[in-house]
């Protein structure tokens, strides 16, 4: 028997469950540019009613353009190459490049210089990632590596910097992303977006979940097969997901390949059996630091210290095809299923 | 209580509602997904469901773009290294690939399956 109570629950929940699917059912609103010499991708996924995604899309780069004219060392009057061209006599940096040299120092000094930022020379003596990459000669990584301190990077009261070694060059190309990419996600979130994700030449932060409510899944690269191919799935919101590997950028020379994070010991690239090394945490510029440094530390080192840093999670894959992962991941991070790898433990 | 006519009639109209919607839902689901190529000065969307090649301009030369079973690629660039090319397929909501020399960028919509992730890292 069915009274009109349940009849009317039943037409409600009929039109209720349509009407409701209704209001997440948003087309995702895309932009794409070129900026900090990569893709940008921008997909805004949920927001609140009312809000131009359009305007806000384009404000959102408008704000990468701006930060990569004053961080960018390629860019001869950005604040960073001013710093460099005015060495030892000091320049003072738009507050933003402070804010970031600021947290780039403090990388540097909790990896115990693992992340310089001081390395720009000996980024420049390579090229790699540019159509002028080569081996150096050892008296010329010799010369650069004697600038590469980022002790002797001063900032004074008033917030001049001043480089206080012949020929050092500072280079914040490793955080730079990540720092646009946080600003971008504060700057959408007071503008009414509540799911977006921000995606920056492959580092990606997330804004909240998907409009679903499911958390986002989100491919790691395995580093041996063209992009896209993925080695494992993590699913998570609210995180930036940052990946340093030995696949981006690179040459090969004599049959060698040389890859682009620099060991600053003896000049080269890193050789640790370490081929990829990923960074989960809530800010991006944080993430995109740590990537480099953990890399740098090989996974013995790099595993531990993972274990001990609050809210953060790491992925590293050796030379072997073996994936180390935090205990923390062991819920949300599986290898795909035709996956070369294997987890440890 | 007895059920009327009327309620049997309201009855079968939320039924049909239900699965007028359900059906939608599923048809747009099913639908393809389209390749979007923005270049220098101009837009193009094709759908993911046809093959073709497409030639497009840059500032260094022409980009060539596949679609083919459902995917896109770069199958050549006239820049210098033809990382483009090595980017692989894209098919899936939100994968993009681009040729950065020729400043032409492709991004494809729709088509999702339970395989496909809201984002790459590399």
């Amino acid at each position: 028997m069915i009274n009109r109570v349940q009849l009317s629950l039943l037409i409600s929940g009929v039109l209720g469950s349509f009407f409701s699917c209704e209001g997440h059912n948003k087309e995702p609103q895309t932009g794409t540019e070129t900026l900090l010499g990569t893709a940008c991708v921008i997909i805004l996924n949920d927001w609140e009613r009312g809000t131009d995604t359009a305007e806000l899309l384009e404000e959102s780069f408008d704000l990468i353009s701006d930060f990569e004219q004053i961080l960018s060392v390629n860019i001869p009057d950005s604040d960073v190459s001013r710093i460099n061209r005015a060495g030892e006599e000091g320049f003072r940096p738009d507050d933003l490049v402070l804010n970031v040299l600021e947290s780039a120092l403090k990388i540097a000094d909790f990896s115990a210089g693992l992340f310089d930022p001081s390395i720009g020379a000996l980024v420049n003596l390579w090229g790699i990632g540019t159509d002028h990459s080569a081996v150096p000669e050892d008296n010329e990584l010799n010369q650069a590596l004697r600038t590469v301190d980022y002790r002797k990077i001063k900032i004074d009261q008033d917030g001049v910097v001043s480089l206080m070694q012949d020929g050092m060059r500072i280079d914040l190309g490793g955080i730079a992303k990540g720092y646009a990419a946080d600003r971008v996600r504060e700057y959408l979130l007071t503008k009414g977006v509540t799911s977006a994700i921000i995606n920056l030449g492959g580092n990606v932060l997330l804004c909240g979940s998907k409009p679903s409510g499911d958390p986002w899944r989100i491919g790691i690269q395995d580093p041996r097969e063209p992009r896209g191919e993925y080695l494992g799935i993590l699913k998570t919101d609210d995180r930036a997901i940052v990946t340093s590997g030995i696949y981006e950028r690179y040459f090969v020379e004599d049959g060698i390949h040389y890859h682009h994070i620099l060991d600053k010991k003896n000049g080269y690239p890193v050789q640790n059996g370490v081929i990829s090394t990923t960074i989960i945490h809530k800010e991006s510029m944080i993430a995109d630091g740590l990537s480099t440094a953990l890399f740098a530390m090989g996974v013995e080192r790099g595993m531990a210290m993972a274990e001990t840093l609050a809210d953060t999670s790491v992925i590293m894959v050796d030379e072997n095809n073996v994936v180390y992962i935090t205990e923390n991941l062991r819920n949300t991070f599986s290898l795909t299923s035709d996956s070369a790898y294997s987890l440890y433990p | 209580m007895k059920i009327l006519r009327y309620d049997v009639l309201a009855i079968l109209l939320s039924l049909l509602v239900f699965l007028f919607f359900t059906w939608s839902a599923y048809k747009q689901n099913g639908e393809t997904g389209y390749l979007l190529i923005e270049s220098m000065d101009a837009e193009f969307l094709y759908p993911l469901s046809e093959d073709r090649e497409i030639h497009v301009k840059g500032p260094v030369g022409e980009s060539i773009v596949e679609i083919h079973n459902g995917e896109a690629k770069f199958t050549h660039s006239d820049c210098s290294d033809e990382l483009c090319v090595q980017m692989g397929s894209i098919s899936g909501p939100g994968e993009w690939a681009a040729c950065l020399p020729n400043e032409v960028f492709l991004s494809t919509t729709g088509n999702h399956t339970e395989g496909d992730v809201d984002a790459g890292v590399y």
